[in-house]
């Protein structure tokens, strides 16, 4: 069985809970946290994820927005660079309509297997959405 | 010592030579930006593209006029002060020239101080004005951010605590069918705060900046069935019969999202207040200068005595008949304020008990 490891972040101590306790289902996820989004891209490096679940509002050092941008950085001497594919599923607290529009809104385009989804996240849908973000990862890639 | 301005922008137009000159050896010693034109149209251009403070303007000169000028400044909308100098010390000319908007007159000839003087007073004035675009910018701003804020605040722990309750209610931990039951109800009351801070988050911004930035002809039939088509499942689920009679098409100028903000509200209005196996209609009537849309409900009715508060934010009628309808008490306010922002009008008639008619009107 292949391990997949899914960095979750989120400065919300109870949605990390329960994200840790919905993949928990799962034997084959492996579950990394990140509090803030300083702390999410200090550890790419060390858990190198196959999936990032990315909070879009922290009140941390820096939010999601900024996160993202700088993973999907396109500049040579990004020190992201290796990430730049890493698909992104991205937590957001209101219901995003368009696809377009979510990209303006985080400043950078995103890629087909990338995705939103609103929170509260009904367990079984949190489940499936990754599932099929990361069957359309392997595709592309 | 003498003070030097570095950041005050001085633009002088004057048509003789001899006060462009006289003006700018004055203010040089105070004033490090100043540049002086002989017409009214170069300086016109120079004053449209560049950062300026104080425009000091000659009335009487060929080409366009002090008059003229002035006006076209004031046109720029750029908070410049305007000084005006004329050697015709005529009051119906200051007057003049005041309504048009300068702030002050300096009737030639001038002393050196009496130009300086004005000067000053011209740069006191800019100031003022700057500082206080500066204050109204950043109340705006907080205004928004408090607004985010406290949205933000408030919606965090109510997903948080609905994201538990969904753990809860999708566990495998064999939870009784009672225990379910009261899952439902706390996530039930939860969804409905959550949704009261999206509206009040909406309408406080709706209020504010408006909810409509531009006006569009737009077709406006497509817009209903598609809020039908969104509400259909929850019509069919409550045994409601729609009777819808629409044109084929109608064209006003409106904005499509709020639009259909406006007819979702309604029809969920005439959804929620309805009975079991009652009917709604909707209704387009095209006339000349407007378009008349109804929806009519065949609900619990509304009360005479409560009908003047029904469009108030937050205000919710409270009786039998209302009990256990979920609602925030804000829809009839967002219906008001996109009908206004139309400037078009809303009446509802109603019979307690009977029914009722939501009825607007809007111009094409």
């Amino acid at each position: 069985m292949n391990t997949i490891k899914i960095l979750v972040v989120d400065d919300d101590e109870d949605f990390l809970f329960t994200v840790r306790t919905i993949l928990a289902k799962k034997p084959e996820y492996q579950v990394f946290e990140a509090r803030s989004g300083k702390d999410c891209l200090e550890q790419l490096s060390k858990v190198e994820p196959d999936l990032i679940l990315l909070d879009v509002i922290m009140e941390t050092d820096i939010d999601g927005f900024n996160v993202a941008q700088q993973i999907k950085s396109q500049s040579p001497d990004s020190p992201f660079a290796k990430y730049r594919d890493v698909p992104i599923i991205f937590l957001t607290s209101v219901e995003q309509k368009s696809r377009l529009r979510f990209a303006d809104k985080i400043g950078t385009p995103l890629m087909p297997s990338d995705d939103f989804i609103t929170k509260p996240v009904i367990p079984s849908d949190l489940l499936k959405r990754i599932e099929v973000v990361l069957k359309k990862h392997k595709k592309i890639n | 010592m003498e003070e030097v301005n570095q950041n005050l922008n001085i633009v002088i137009v004057d048509d003789d030579p001899a006060i462009r000159s006289v003006c700018s050896t004055i203010l040089k010693k105070h004033f490090t930006s100043i540049i002086t034109f002989s017409n009214g149209a170069d300086a016109l251009n120079h004053i449209s593209s560049n950062d300026t403070d104080v425009v000091l303007v000659d009335l009487k000169m060929p080409g366009i006029s002090g008059h003229e000028l002035i006006e076209k400044i004031v046109q720029l909308q750029k908070d410049i002060v305007i000084v005006v100098i004329t050697a015709y010390v005529s009051i119906e000319n200051a007057i003049e020239a005041m309504q048009k908007g300068a702030s002050d007159f300096l009737p030639k000839p001038f002393t050196p101080d009496e130009l300086r003087f004005s000067i000053r007073k011209a740069a006191d004035r800019r100031e003022l004005i700057l500082q206080k675009q500066k204050i109204l910018k950043e109340k705006r701003e907080m205004e928004e951010n408090y607004l985010s804020f406290v949205s933000h605040q408030l919606k965090s722990p109510l997903s948080a605590a609905q994201q538990l309750l969904y753990l809860l209610e999708e566990g495998d931990d064999g939870i009784g069918k009672e225990a379910l039951e009261i899952i439902k109800r706390a996530n039930s009351r939860i969804t409905e705060a959550n949704k009261l801070v999206n509206e009040w988050l909406l309408i406080s911004r709706m209020e504010k900046a408006g909810f409509i930035s531009e006006f569009k002809s737009i077709d406006v039939i497509p817009i209903i069935y598609s809020e039908i088509e969104k509400q259909r499942e929850i019509i069919k689920n409550n045994n409601l019969d729609l009777l819808i009679k629409l044109p084929s098409s109608t064209t006003i100028k409106t904005d499509a999202s709020a639009f259909g903000m406006m007819i979702a509200n309604l029809l969920s209005n005439a959804i929620k207040y309805n009975r079991q196996n009652g009917k709604i209609y909707i209704r387009l009537i095209e006339e000349k200068d407007k378009i008349v849309i109804e929806v009519e409900d065949t609900g619990i009715g509304i009360k005479a005595e409560n009908i003047p508060r029904l469009f108030s934010k937050f205000y919710r009628v409270r009786d039998d008949s209302t009990r256990g309808i979920e609602g925030t008490g804000l829809g009839l306010a967002i219906i008001k304020q996109i009908v206004n922002e139309h400037h078009g009008e809303i009446s509802v008639k109603s019979e307690y008990g009977k029914f009722t008619i939501f009825n607007i009107k809007l111009p094409r």
